[in-house]
């Protein structure tokens, strides 16, 4: 107890720098999406056509990297042993975002 | 031997609380959260309980560590009232074991169970400040593990800044234990849109509900945490004591379920009535009665909101289609718990993905059901099994 209460504060500020480095890892790449609404609507619509295509809610679609014409859109596939995530590039050329 | 008798007694009523809900099954939230599905709360509880994935029983594992965590977390509560006669102690943690709340959810798999005995750890540190102040760092650590479980546990916002204020720390220090873990949070937050997305959805589905029935849900969730008496005997001293930071959790609280009901959030209110009861301990009276009186209104309460001791239909389907190959296709709005009972992939239902399909599962009327499905009747729901 004397040794965890030495070391609170090391052990605190690892896991803090380290959550903090998780999270920007997921952050970044997609940070194209918060600041621009066109790329925001592409998003939205390759989620909306990409549900239809394979029959699964909206919910189990997500981007790993928005870039400026490119995306990355991955999907989940619940069920019980299997929890792959199956991830497909999408290019959507500069008219589109016109 | 004796010694653990009690705990004893606590892990029977426990496992008592979890088989409860065994015979029904899942409901789509709990699913949700085995499955790890990634809205709208935290990652932090849902991936452990992924990891188990793989144990047989995954289902009774979680209920019985739930409702273990809740029941025993009653020591707690015995702790808190060590300055009370014997008797106020008993009514004090007969309150917390027999409220409807506790009972009606400790056996469930979500995360309202882990923020109310998170909650109930804050309280009672709130009595101990020595502990806080010796080990500000490990509570900050409690309360970023708390954050990253359910963003409900905000709602305890004033008693948790109220905690790091108290300590002897530098105001920057506090800000730290406090303010990075909301700060990593708001940044997690940011980095899955769907989170924000299904809060907006979740938050306002009630502003079309009248203001007489948002109030009828309110009070209906106060009852049920503290089973009338015990809500009454909180608040009363609450109250009584001016606890402004009890009862700003409080009012926290109600605004939340008013803009977002669900009956689970019950439990949220069961620690702010151990705390408030015990703040004003005279309310504490009349100690044998009351338990009575308590188990009475929780056996009524369970009797009208408990879970249906028959199988879900999900459930049912699930058995049926255990060894068959294929998809299973279904129409109209599912829950989660769909896609942990049945072992094949699910998709919505449309007329062109019935090839591969080894069932069609219409909790809508399905139009253009290929002939060489046959229907079968689960429950209400019509399954067209090839």
């Amino acid at each position: 107890m004397q040794l965890l209460r030495q070391y609170q504060w090391h052990i605190m500020t690892v896991v803090f720098a380290v959550s903090l480095i998780t999270i920007l890892a997921f952050l970044l790449p997609i940070r194209k999406l918060y600041k621009s609404a066109d790329r925001r609507m592409v998003a939205t619509q390759l989620i909306e056509r990409s549900a239809q295509q394979y029959g699964l809610p909206k919910s189990d679609f997500f981007f790993t990297y928005v870039g400026k014409f490119d995306y990355r859109l991955c999907r989940r596939e619940h069920g019980r042993g299997k929890d792959p995530v199956i991830c497909d590039w999408h290019s959507v050329l500069p008219a589109t975002l016109k | 031997m004796k010694k653990y008798l009690p705990h004893i007694w606590l892990e029977v009523y426990a496992v008592a609380l979890a088989a409860l809900h065994l015979p029904r099954g899942l409901v789509t939230d709990e699913a949700k959260y085995l499955l790890n599905i990634p809205y709208p709360h935290p990652p932090l509880v849902r991936t452990l309980m992924n990891w188990t994935e793989c144990l047989p029983i995954q289902e009774l594992f979680w209920r019985i560590v739930i409702a273990s965590m809740v029941v025993q977390a009653v020591w707690l509560v015995w702790d808190m009232g060590r300055s009370l006669t014997q008797e106020q102690r008993g009514l004090l943690a007969a309150g917390w074991l027999l409220s409807a709340a506790i009972m009606l959810q400790a056996g469930t798999i979500l995360m309202a169970p882990f923020t109310a005995v998170q909650a109930l750890v804050f309280l009672w540190l709130l009595q101990h400040q020595a502990f806080v102040n010796k080990y500000s760092a490990l509570v900050a650590l409690f309360w970023l593990a708390s954050l990253f479980t359910a963003y409900q546990i905000a709602l305890f916002i004033p008693v948790v800044a109220l905690l790091f204020w108290r300590t002897p720390l530098s105001n920057t220090y506090k800000i730290i234990c406090f303010g990075v873990p909301v700060f990593l949070l708001a940044l997690y937050t940011l980095a899955n849109p769907l989170v924000p997305a299904s809060m907006l959805l979740a938050g306002t589905q009630n502003t079309s509900l009248a203001a007489g029935q948002k109030f009828e849900y309110v009070v209906l969730l106060w009852a049920v945490g503290g089973s009338v008496i015990f809500s009454a005997l909180g608040t009363l001293g609450i109250a009584l004591k001016k606890r402004w930071d009890l009862a700003l959790c409080l009012l926290l609280l109600i605004a939340y379920v008013s803009l977002s009901y669900r009956p689970y959030y019950a439990i949220l209110f069961t620690p702010l009535f151990v705390a408030g009861s015990l703040a004003a301990p005279r309310v504490l009276c009349c100690a044998r009665s009351r338990v009575i009186l308590l188990a009475i209104i929780s056996f009524l309460f369970v009797k009208e909101f408990g879970p249906s001791l028959q199988p879900s239909v999900a459930r049912q389907v699930g058995h049926m289609l255990q060894a068959t190959p294929g998809t299973v296709l279904i129409h109209g709005s599912y829950g989660h718990q769909w896609q942990y009972e049945l072992t094949q992939p699910v998709r919505q239902y449309r007329s062109d993905r019935t090839e591969k399909a080894a069932a069609i599962i219409c909790l809508e009327q399905c139009a253009d059901v290929p002939d060489d499905f046959k229907p079968v009747m689960v429950g209400n729901v019509v399954v067209w099994i090839r």
